[in-house]
This record gives C-alpha cells, sequence and structure tokens, in this order.
C-alpha cells in the first residue's frame, strides 16, 4: 500500500523513514512556498555530484566477474557542480540524491517499508528521464540514491545542484522479508554449495532468480 | 561486539562518497560493488590506483571454512549474499558506546 503524504510524515517521525536531510516544509502554508511534498510522494533533490561515462571504443562485458566496478569507475569522470551543468541531447551521466534514504527494519514492528523512484512530470516534458530499469528502493537500504540520467530531449538541460530532481513513492511492506539468499546461485547457507556442480547440470530452475535492483 | 572484515581491493569509486570494492568467492570466482567508503578499510590512502583492503560484511552463516556473507551494497554480477573463505575475513573487536 502506499503512504500518503501524511503517513509518511508519521512514518519519518517513528523513525521507520529516514530522509536525512529531511525536506521541508511538510505543508504548503498561505504564502505559496514551495513544498516538497505531494498527495503520496516527496521530491528529492539533486546532490552537487554526478559521474559523467567516457565516450570510448571500450564494452561493458558483465561475464568480467570482480573487475566491473573498476572498469566503471576507470571509464568515467567525477564532477563536482560549482555552477549548473547543461546536459547536452544523448547525454548519458550518473547523478545522486543529495538526500539519504533509510528503510530500516525495525525488531517488532510487523512491517517494513519499501520505495520506488519515480521522475517529475516537468523533467519529462523536456525529455529528460531521471532513472531507467532500477527505480526499487528495498527494504533495509541505507545511503543516497544514485540516479541514470539521459536527456532524449531536443535541448540542453539545466542540471542545478539542490533542484528537485524526483520524487519518492514510499509503501508498506506486509511481513517483514526473509534474507534472499536465492539472489546467489540459488544457495540457501554455504552447504548449499556442495550440491552446485549437480546444480549446474540440471535443467534451469523456475523463479529461482530475482537478482536485486541496483542503486 | 565484533565486527567481521573481508579481504578485497579497493579503487576510487564513480562519486566521492564510495569505493569500487572487489573481491573473490570461495571458488576463486570474483565480484565487484560500489561500497559507501564507511564500509571500508584501507591501510593506506586510496589513489588511481588499486590498493589492498578490507570490506566491513555481515556473517550470515558458517560451516567448516566457508562462511556466507552479506555485503553492505549488491554486487554488480550477482546479488548481495555470497560465500567465501574464512581466511579471507578478519574479526575485530568494537568498543561499544556507553
Amino acid at each position: 500500500m502506499i503512504l500518503s503524504n501524511v503517513e509518511v510524515h508519521r512514518a519519518l517521525d517513528e523513525g521507520r523513514l529516514i530522509i536525512d536531510p529531511e525536506p521541508a516544509p511538510r505543508f504548503k502554508d498561505a504564502g505559496g512556498h514551495y513544498c516538497p511534498y505531494d498527495t503520496h510522494t516527496v521530491d528529492l533533490t539533486l546532490s552537487d555530484e554526478i559521474s559523467i561515462p567516457l565516450a570510448g571504443t571500450y564494452t561493458y562485458d558483465l561475464t568480467q566477474e570482480g573487475k566491473l566496478a573498476d572498469f566503471m569507475k576507470r571509464n568515467s569522470d567525477r564532477k563536482r557542480l560549482e555552477t549548473p551543468y547543461p546536459l547536452e541531447r544523448n547525454k548519458f551521466i550518473l547523478g545522486m540524491t543529495r538526500e539519504r534514504i533509510g528503510l530500516p527494519m525495525l525488531k517488532g514492528r510487523p512491517t517494513c517499508l519499501a520505495a520506488r523512484i519515480e521522475g517529475k512530470s516537468s523533467r519529462a516534458r523536456c525529455g529528460v528521464l531521471i532513472h531507467f530499469t532500477a527505480p526499487t528502493v528495498h527494504p533495509g537500504w541505507d545511503g543516497p540514491l544514485t540516479l541514470e540520467i539521459i536527456n532524449l530531449g531536443p535541448a540542453p538541460f539545466m542540471m542545478v545542484p539542490g533542484m528537485p530532481i524526483a520524487q519518492l513513492i514510499v509503501e508498506e511492506v506486509r511481513g517483514i522479508p526473509a534474507e534472499n539468499y536465492s539472489q546467489y546461485h540459488g544457495q540457501k547457507t554455504p552447504e548449499g554449495i556442495t550440491d552446485r556442480p549437480e546444480r549446474r547440470s540440471a535443467p534451469p530452475r523456475k523463479n529461482t532468480s530475482s537478482r536485486a535492483k541496483r542503486r | 561486539m565484533t565486527e567481521s572484515w573481508l579481504r578485497c581491493k579497493v579503487s576510487q569509486g564513480q562519486f566521492s562518497i564510495e569505493y569500487a570494492v572487489s573481491g573473490k568467492r570461495f571458488d576463486g570466482e570474483g565480484f565487484s560493488l560500489f561500497a559507501p567508503k564507511e564500509f571500508v578499510d584501507t591501510p593506506e590512502e586510496v589513489t588511481d590506483e588499486t590498493v589492498d583492503g578490507w570490506l566491513r560484511v555481515e556473517i550470515l552463516d558458517q560451516k567448516g571454512d566457508l562462511l556466507l556473507i552479506r555485503l553492505p551494497r549488491p554486487t554488480l554480477e550477482s546479488g548481495q549474499s555470497l560465500t567465501v573463505n574464512s581466511v579471507d575475513v578478519k574479526k575485530r573487536l568494537v568498543r561499544q558506546k556507553a
């Protein structure tokens, strides 16, 4: 069930949801100032650091196990945004939310929270995607959210640190999830690996590989 | 209270709050991830070169010389829980705050 703005505030007050720094104000006042909370979303803002993948002749090869993170870093430039950054057409960058998001699984509570990050319509109308294919924030997550940003629009788009860049939708997870060991080669305990050769020769099992969404 | 730390290789991450970390599973295959800096310890400063270091992990299960661990972030290759050799994990005593 998606949390309303009132329930988001309650979750913040109870420590079930952490957004740091906490968006404010919680409600619009008569002065009409910007309020980051909508009926069931809360805006998140762009941090002052981006990562720019370098153009080149290299190829991402996901079979190069153990080398991917370093490879990605070596083929990207980190940039601190001291001034607005014009994101050119068809350019892809990684951004990050200024806010740290925490979805702690608290002992003694029958439920926990998950979340999804979504773009904002005003940015979408300019042709800018704020994330793609990885919107899920899992229960237990603690950290800022990485944004996969691409400008598919007809003109450059100004990226301004601190600008509202995305919105968070918070959902209640019924029950507390068990550790999903199956996301790693189907093994459930260390001893599970002893039958790994058998598993390799067996037909692929259905519904066993639920890879974690990466942020 | 003890913390568990996994032997790893460390280099700069894509953002300043993280490091690129790589390690070996029990079967010698590699994995890598971007880990928040607070989960990484290196005896020397991380510059442009890869250095030896340690990654704070949670031990979920143990059998003999094998440990099932949970990493602080999902790997880029496959999931967040994996099996490593216990020789690659060290324990560190941590004083609890009063």
